[in-house]
């Protein structure tokens, strides 16, 4: 990399050429007050508030100015300093920024900015227009009197979840934010990610149920992934005693680079289904709440008969998996199962890098939302989409060919003309498993598992190959329904479900919010579970209702 | 040891910056040894100023004609006027109602409210007049000093009165300087 020589303040120094001056200024520790400058989105220098000065009287953003040869910058001068608080009392001055009743004070960049560089009244008069709050998305927020059209929203909405739902309508002093062609949100194109609540650096867009439940200054911070589906994305969680405050996408992650899904953000918040409190053995054809001892030593004598059979669900943790491999031998049985004929995982980055995308049986808005995100993003630099579903897709709007499922062949061999096909199904029938085994080794395949943890499960030879008996052993988080033709079952479960009802004993299990573990997700990366929650009194994890069985 | 004489008022306001006051808690009787002497003041029961003072300390938002003398006749009584809280220093939560027609205000606040039976809106002369907009004190007079906070913290009161009363000029940093 070439170096140009530049002064900072004064002092001659030596960086590399194509760097923003922000950015070279933030490595030297120089600090210089953002707010729409976002490090992981594009600069725009539309706030104004990173400005330098690069000859005496000439401000220019530094977030957007590359570095030249010869380049003299000056960070701390009364000239920089005034325009910096300018800028700040016009932002102030421009909407409703008063922080006393709004729910984001302390959680907010605006505030920070009025706080670090003195702001200690306005000079001037402050704005008297009343905007909308736009109240109709069903977990967003949006209050655009709290906005500061710093655009973060809009580029990551379309740069990174790949969504391209916001915008600004109107030009100068009426811009506004706006969804699809100006719509309320609620009713608008998004898939409800939240990546756009996650950069809003004031109250502008907030999590409706989030923004109520504490400051994330005030939580305690837990970096886990989310175990919901295969992907595995990498997750934030802001909780407070023992309840959670707010999930963020976890930028770090290498899995999914901040963007989430609406499952991963929303539904542990939102998640209102009964959980089974207490363990519970059938008495006379009714259930009835018994002791932890009684409980297990009545799940002892069916497993002790030796005629009992397992079936867990891949959504739990290797170590898990792991005890109930130990427990009960090879007579154990995956409750997701279906077997996936393809050796070869891609990784999600390799959408990025193909040309021709097909995407198998999978509505990518409804489910896996974060690889229908690396999806968009790939079409966004002009890669092209094939559709193959019977099904309405959500993204056949934006794809280039959509098929039927009997033109499979067809998609496929229009897929094969590209130099970097990538290929994403879920579901495997005869007919894909053979279509896809016909081109095995000319692709890189993505198989969406039905499970959080089907690899890890498939890595342990977990598989559906088992003896039927006539007792079984059922540990899953949720299960609506009992396979059939058992006599005595024992349901290690989290939630209450008709599944149930038909159990013979009931030993409630945490949910994976509670519980800790390794995971593989879908491109075989290993990861951690952390500990988010402390599971209820009556609750035990998984891991510690088998341990209490194997004796350990 | 020098006298050193305050009065404080409030306009539109809760009377919340006035508890962060009293919340100073035994730092008042420090400063009244320091040479503080209070003229009107919550404590001393005196509606205004009675005498030229050193410090004025104004809480509350200027939302009537009547606030507006108020604060006019602050400034002229004292040498040194500082705008307390969040709504005598930008306008504060009573600016909610700059979204709306005075009228429209009144009858929702007199007559409309759930509770009311029979309301009706006083006209009596001796009331101030709303103005059509509620307005920081700075958009009246000049303000010497700002202590932001809803309500400010006691610490940055006594930061800021002991500060002048030792002939410094008071800097709010840190955790002395908040908007909530």
């Amino acid at each position: 990399m070439a170096l140009v020589n530049i002064k900072i303040n004064g002092q001659p120094t030596q960086v590399e050429e194509g760097k923003t001056v922000l950015e070279v200024l933030k490595e030297i520790g120089i600090d210089v007050p953002v707010l729409c400058y976002h490090p992981k989105l594009t600069s725009i220098g539309a706030c104004r508030m990173c400005v330098v000065e690069t000859r005496p009287g000439v401000l220019q953003a530094s977030c957007t100015l590359p570095v030249s040869e010869g380049m003299e910058i000056q960070t701390d001068t009364e000239t920089v300093k005034k325009a910096r608080k300018f800028v700040l009392n016009l932002i102030f001055s421009e909407r409703n920024h008063y922080c006393m009743y709004c729910e984001m004070s302390s959680n907010c960049e605006l505030q920070d900015l009025g706080y670090s560089m003195g702001l200690d009244h306005f000079e001037l008069p402050t704005y008297t227009t009343k905007f909308p709050v736009d109240t109709s998305h069903e977990y967003i927020l949006a209050d655009h009197n709290r906005c500061v059209l710093c655009r973060r929203c809009i580029r990551a909405c379309s740069e990174i979840a790949g969504h391209n739902v916001l915008g600004i309508s109107q030009r100068g002093i009426d811009s506004m934010l706006t969804a699809d062609l100006n719509v309320p949100l609620g009713e608008s194109s998004c898939v409800s990610c939240g990546l756009c609540v996650q950069v809003c650096p004031t109250g502008a867009l907030t999590d409706k149920k989030s923004a109520y439940l504490g400051t994330r200054k005030d939580s305690e911070l837990v970096k886990t992934i989310c175990a919901n589906c295969s992907v595995g994305c990498g997750i934030e969680v802001y909780k407070r005693a023992n309840y959670i405050v707010q999930i963020l996408g976890d930028w770090e992650n290498p899995v999914n680079n901040g963007v989430l899904c609406k499952l991963g953000r929303y539904a542990p918040l939102n998640d209102t289904k009964e959980r089974i409190t207490q363990p519970m053995v059938k008495k006379n054809g009714k259930l009835e709440a018994v002791t932890w001892e009684e409980a297990i030593d009545k799940a002892k004598e069916i497993l002790a008969e030796k005629e009992t059979v397992g079936y867990i669900s891949a959504s739990l943790p290797l170590e898990v998996l792991s005890k109930f491999k130990d427990l009960l031998g090879d007579n154990i049985g995956l409750l997701e199962n279906v077997s996936n004929p393809i050796d070869n995982l891609g990784k999600l980055s390799d959408i990025l890098s193909a040309d021709k995308i097909v995407v198998i049986g999978v509505d990518l808005d409804k489910n896996f939302g974060v690889v229908g995100s690396f999806v968009k993003r790939a079409i966004f630099n002009d890669s092209e989409l094939i559709i193959v579903d019977d099904n309405p897709n959500s993204l056949n709007k934006i794809a280039k060919l959509s098929y039927q499922m009997k033109d499979l062949d067809k998609a496929i061999g229009n897929a094969l003309t590209g130099n970097n096909p990538v290929i994403i199904y879920s579901q495997i029938d005869k007919t894909i498993s053979d279509s896809l085994s016909r081109i095995s080794g000319k692709a890189k395949f993505i198989w969406l598992a039905p499970a959080s943890n089907y690899l890890g499960a498939k890595k342990l030879g977990l598989n559906g190959s088992f003896a039927l008996k006539k007792n079984a052993y059922i540990v899953a988080p949720y299960i609506e329904k009992l396979p059939n033709n058992l006599n005595r079952v024992i349901l290690q479960t989290s939630y209450y479900t008709p599944a149930v009802e038909a159990a013979d004993i009931v030993l409630p299990s945490s949910i994976w919010l509670e519980e800790e573990g390794t995971y593989i997700n879908i491109e075989g990366i290993e990861q951690k579970l952390v500990k988010v929650l402390t599971p209820k009194k009556g609750i035990k994890t998984n891991n510690e209702i088998l341990s209490i069985l194997l004796g350990k | 040891m020098k006298k050193i004489t305050i009065a404080t008022d409030w306009l539109d306001g809760c009377s919340g910056c006035h508890m962060s006051m009293l919340d100073m808690d035994e730092r008042l009787v420090e400063l009244i040894k320091m040479g503080v002497e209070l003229n009107a003041t919550p404590i001393t029961d005196f509606k205004e100023p009675t005498e030229e003072v050193d410090i004025g300390i104004l809480e509350g938002a200027v939302s009537t004609d009547h606030h507006i003398e108020v604060v006019k006749h602050m400034r002229e009584k004292c040498k040194f006027l500082i705008a307390i809280g969040d709504c005598a220093v930008f306008g504060g939560i009573v600016t909610m109602r700059n979204y709306f027609p005075v009228e429209e205000l009144l009858k929702r606040g007199y007559i409309e409210t759930e509770s009311t039976v029979d309301g009706k809106i006083p006209t009596s002369s001796e009331i101030g007049k709303h103005t059509k907009l509620v307005k920081a004190v700075n958009q009246i007079v000049k303000v010497d000093f700002y202590i932001p906070g809803c309500p400010p913290r006691a610490d940055a009161i006594y930061h800021v009165l002991k500060e002048l009363v030792e002939g410094r000029k008071p800097l709010l940093v840190g955790d002395l300087l908040r908007y909530d």
